[in-house]
């Protein structure tokens, strides 16, 4: 029962207002490392939809630059 | 009728009068290309998540447009890459008509 109540659940498929969308970066933003990488969804939980579009949403998010390819974690900011 | 969003970026130290110019153009390639626009959108201007010639901030401008005209997205990209002005752009297809519901208001208030 106490691994049962530890099973991550995807968070677009549990609140369905929320769309996967390059514009929200903000939401974006909790699914990539302080590096700026894409978390796996064996971590964060997504399922294999919303992850597919997470990722592609992601991308886009980093070709118009609301969100970093990469980011130098050793380098101090702001 | 095939929808489309194309979100860009401007140089933010061009004069007001400049961006307004700009805009316009914009706008006047749209309608040159038998683009019809749905939605504009100006989200200021906003720290860029990496440096684009050098500028670390950019004006975005989001425009929802919709249009016959299958070449457009090709035309409208090419000049805006000529654009002196433009740092980024990107269109987008978008799989139904948008809302006019405000991105900027839901998901994007400046900081």
């Amino acid at each position: 029962m106490a691994l049962l109540s530890k099973r991550k659940i995807c968070k677009f498929c549990e609140n369905h207002e929320e769309k996967v969308d390059y514009k929200n970066y903000k939401v974006l933003r909790r699914f990539v490392t302080e590096q700026g990488k894409i978390i796996p969804s064996r971590i964060t939980g997504t399922c294999s939809r919303h992850q597919r579009e997470l990722t592609k949403a992601i991308k886009r998010a980093r070709n118009i630059a609301l969100l970093p390819y990469s980011y130098d974690v050793t380098q101090s900011y702001k | 009728m095939r929808y489309y969003e194309t979100l860009f970026v401007v140089n933010p130290n061009i004069e007001q009068e400049k961006f307004m110019q700009l805009i316009q153009a914009v706008k006047g390639e749209i309608a040159r290309l038998n683009g019809a626009i749905l939605n504009f959108e100006d989200w200021g201007k906003r720290r860029l998540a990496y440096p684009i010639k050098k500028h670390r901030y950019g004006s975005y401008i989001l425009i929802q447009l919709e249009s016959e005209n299958i070449s457009l997205v090709k035309e409208l990209e090419g000049w805006m890459r000529l654009n002196q002005g433009i740092l980024a752009y990107m269109t987008v297809v978008l799989d139904e008509k948008p809302t006019d519901q405000s991105v900027v208001a839901s998901q994007v208030a400046p900081e």
